[in-house]
């Protein structure tokens, strides 16, 4: 049983809004768009949709009036590989080993078919849960198996409480992969993801940065950026839109630090070959040619961790969003510490010194006074 | 009837002498260069006994650091949980400090008490690799705690036996040996654990993790088993050099009386405060750089091994040549402070920048074979001759309180809130032994300054007291 699924939230703000749509027909998608127009509206034909014919999917969801700026993200294919080799580096894995069998498993997401939206999701935290059903082609699963996307919403800027505790605002939502008890295909499994980040107007690129604070995820130093920055040189410059993830993900639902590991991104690269079916694609459309579109893998796992089948297990945390990437600050707590840490010794030597100063002085004058050594030696 | 002592002893002359019996004349193989126990050969060779004597030790107390990521995946622990391993060393110590002279002067004598001391290490380290091998964390904590009865007496075992055979005529050469090989064997451990763990890992695909782990630990008591066997050794050379010198067994000969504690000057105090708030910002450190190299710096496992091992190397080379140093000029107080600054820069560097850490662990291996040197002798000044073995012993038994609490508080803070706010949390540390140096150095100058006297000044000083004192004995 395959529910068609769209979960459509809006973030109103003072000037302008940006409306959500999640959508696990086809590949799963999401999609953004922001309107300075308080009277926008989601328009979906469903028939047109749901339609067998692909083609017919063109066009049948839209933003009436049209939205100033939309972005989208797809994810397309699931790669699980036999990583023989243990480098956790997909582009180092061959297609046949050496018996000619196959080293890959390529699922397209737009195979799956998805439980009911609302069985899985949690209206109060703003959360929606795609979760992939049981009788699904082609995992040989147990009951428990589920591939599941969850796109959580926020009014407010703040930080997940659990790792990896992303920085999101009003203007991105979370996304988690889940990959729960699928029944590895090898031995040596490992899974990599492929994405496609699509807009009308814009250039995107990933870019790494490095920090001296891994307060918020214990030993992870990095965040990965794959920002889609606005083409048009318009002053002041537009905001484009960003995927934002730390390179860590979770092997056990606890989230443990012990059982994380590592998340590896692939060079990106501008692509022209469509998504078909996703909403992406319903949305887009005929303006497709024109639409800046930018692939990437990302892959988990890293060497010596004993690949998917240890735990059977992975979560992966994103941040979907409009504007410049949240970036982590440097809390309080470590700049108060800081500053008495290290100012308290300062003032002590300070005062300390002025009293060294003033007793040697003293010292000095009281010689003067007396002419003679303050210590006298023995009568011989 | 007993015999008065009195009646026994020559009228004239040392009473020590005993010109009765004649020495023994050692034939054969016994009287050759190399085992005379008189000849320099001879002492040479139980020099180097010697210092083999805590290599096990040290080398085993490293493990878990240079095998931190292996052991908190294969275990699946905490990094709170894995620091106990170091806790669960310190907490015997804290007691035990203050008997380990106490059990090698009167309960078992030198010989014993290395050999059972050292058998305590061996033990430990075994039941810790046991606990490794059945997947069983709570036997590796009482691994750890056995090791740790043995560990730091044998330290002792080994001063009072240096003492015993180089006193007055090398000494410190031979005190600042044995550092150097303890240190080497610290380094040893760090550099070769992960290759022997991916040796055996390789050889037995499909085990458990911690089934190769118990059995690399297995591999690591191996060398507190040569440990061992140089104690039974030593034991068995020391009596014989005893039989044919006719010299007294080695002795500690410190006494503990806690009673002296309430002597204790503030400068004392200050010392003991230096003392834990220092070491606890070196010592589990290194116990959790290994991960902290490789997710900060991006080092693989080799590299953050050797980069952790450094402050352990250089404080081999350096510690000797800084002690030679800081006895000739003396102002240990701003050796002290040196110190304590340059390690805050190190961590500073550590936490704040991305510089190279071979360039910070370097220099934190010169700070803190500075401070060692120029701290440990600052008890000798402040407190009497009688009461320094109390006084070493609180120092001890203060720094051990201080690094059990704080190496599982360190891996709380990793585990919650990361590495930044662990430097910081060490950063915090050093401010509070630079504050009490320098409190340490106010004092001392409100009391005439003899604390920080230059060699040359102490010199005079103690020469013009000797010559008052001889002054005094004089009839008038």
């Amino acid at each position: 049983m395959d529910t068609p699924n769209i979960a459509y939230t809006v973030a109103k703000g003072p000037k302008d809004s940006l409306h959500y749509v999640f959508s696990s027909i086809g590949a799963p998608t999401i999609l953004v768009a922001k309107t300075t127009k308080t009277n926008m509206k989601l328009k979906v034909n469903w028939t047109k949709l749901l339609s067998d014919n692909v083609t017919d999917m063109k066009n049948s969801v839209q933003f009436s009036p049209t939205p100033d700026y939309s972005f989208a993200v797809v994810f397309t294919k699931l790669y699980e590989y036999n990583d023989t080799d243990d480098h956790a580096n997909i582009t180092q894995v061959p297609l046949l080993d050496k018996l000619n069998m196959s080293q890959w498993v390529v699922r397209d997401f737009k195979n799956f078919t998805w439980e009911d939206l609302s069985l899985n999701s949690d209206a109060k935290q703003n959360r929606a849960v795609f979760k992939t059903s049981m009788i699904n082609v082609p995992f040989k699963n147990n009951t428990n198996s589920s591939v599941s996307f969850s796109m959580q919403v926020f009014g407010t800027d703040n930080r997940e409480t659990i790792f990896p505790q992303l920085k999101y605002t009003a203007n991105s939502t979370l996304i988690d992969l889940e990959l729960n008890e699928v029944t590895p295909s090898f031995l040596q499994s490992r899974y990599a993801v492929e994405m496609v980040f699509l807009s009308g107007d814009g250039k995107a690129g990933i870019k790494e940065s490095r920090s001296i604070d891994d307060e918020y995820t214990p030993g992870v130093f990095k965040t990965v950026d794959w920002k889609m920055d606005r083409h048009t040189s318009k002053q002041p410059q537009e905001l484009g839109s960003f995927v934002q993830w730390k390179p860590v993900c979770y092997l056990t639902p606890d989230r443990d630090r012990q059982n994380d590991t590592k998340v590896k991104y692939y060079p990106s690269v501008n692509t022209t070959v469509v998504p078909q079916k996703s909403l992406a694609y319903a949305y887009y459309g005929d303006q497709l040619p024109t639409v800046v579109m930018s692939a990437t893998n990302v892959s988990f796992g890293l060497e010596k961790d004993k690949f998917y089948n240890k735990f059977n297990y992975t979560v992966w945390t994103s941040v979907i969003g409009y504007g410049t990437p949240p970036a982590d600050e440097i809390s309080v707590l470590v700049i108060v510490v800081i500053i008495a840490g290290l100012g308290t010794p300062v003032l002590v030597i300070v005062v300390g010194g002025i009293y060294v100063c003033v007793k040697k002085k003293t010292k000095l004058k009281v010689k003067a006074d007396f002419g003679a050594e303050s210590s006298y030696s023995a009568i011989n | 009837m007993a015999d008065l002592p009195d009646e026994k002893e020559p009228l004239l002359g040392d009473g020590n002498v005993q010109t009765l019996d004649e020495e023994e004349e050692l034939t054969g193989c016994g009287g050759t260069l190399a085992c005379d126990p008189r000849r320099w050969l001879h002492r040479f060779l139980v020099l180097i006994l010697m210092c083999f004597l805590s290599f096990g030790s040290y080398f085993c107390y490293d493990n878990p650091a240079a095998l931190q990521d292996t052991m908190v995946s294969d275990l699946q622990i905490t990094t709170s949980q894995f620091m106990s391993f170091y806790a669960w060393y310190s907490w015997p110590n804290v007691i035990l400090c203050f008997f380990g002279g106490f059990l090698i002067d009167r309960v078992f004598g030198i010989r014993l008490g290395a050999i059972i001391f050292s058998l305590f290490v061996t033990g430990g380290q075994v039941i810790f690799a046991l606990g490794a091998m059945t997947n069983k964390f709570w036997l590796m904590d009482v691994g750890r705690f056995v090791f740790g009865l043995g560990g730091e007496s044998l330290a002792v075992a080994q001063n009072t036996y240096a003492v015993n055979w180089f006193k007055g005529r090398e000494l410190n050469m031979v005190f600042g040996l044995q550092l150097s090989f303890s240190r080497v064997g610290s380094t040893v451990n760090m550099n070769i654990m992960q290759p022997i763990y991916n040796l055996v890992d390789s050889h037995m695909p499909g085990s458990e993790g911690y089934t190769v782990l118990g059995i690399v630990l297995f591999l690591g008591a191996g060398t507190c088993i040569f440990s061992l066997v140089c104690a039974l050794y030593l034991a068995y050379l020391d009596k014989r050099a005893k039989r044919i010198l006719k010299k007294d067994d080695g002795k500690v000969g410190e006494v503990i009386r806690l009673k002296d504690l309430k002597d204790f000057p503030l400068t004392m105090w200050l010392i003991c405060i230096i003392c834990v708030a220092y070491y606890v910002t070196v010592f589990p450190f290194i116990g959790l750089g290994l991960v902290f190299f490789e997710q900060k710096f991006d080092y693989d496992p080799s590299a953050a091994n050797a980069v952790n091992s450094l402050v352990y190397i250089i404080s081999a080379g350096a510690s000797p040549l800084f002690g030679f140093v800081i006895d000739k000029t003396g102002n240990n107080i701003f050796w002290v402070m040196l110190g304590t600054i340059v390690t805050l820069g190190c961590h500073a560097m550590l936490a704040f920048t991305f510089i190279n850490p071979y360039v910070s662990m370097s220099i934190m291996g010169l700070a803190y074979s500075v401070l060692a040197s120029a701290l440990w002798p600052l008890v000798a000044l402040v407190v009497p001759e009688h009461q320094l073995g109390t006084a070493y012993g609180i120092m001890q038994s203060i720094q051990n309180l201080g690094l059990a609490v704080v190496a599982i508080v360190a891996g709380s803070i990793v585990d919650a809130k990361g590495y930044l706010l662990l430097e910081v949390f060490f950063l915090a540390w050093l401010c509070v032994a630079l504050i009490a140096c320098v409190l340490l150095y106010l004092v001392d100058v409100s009391q005439g300054g003899k604390l920080n006297m230059s060699s040359k000044r102490r010199t005079l000083l103690e020469k013009s007291h000797e010559k008052s004192t001889e002054e005094e004995k004089k009839p008038l």
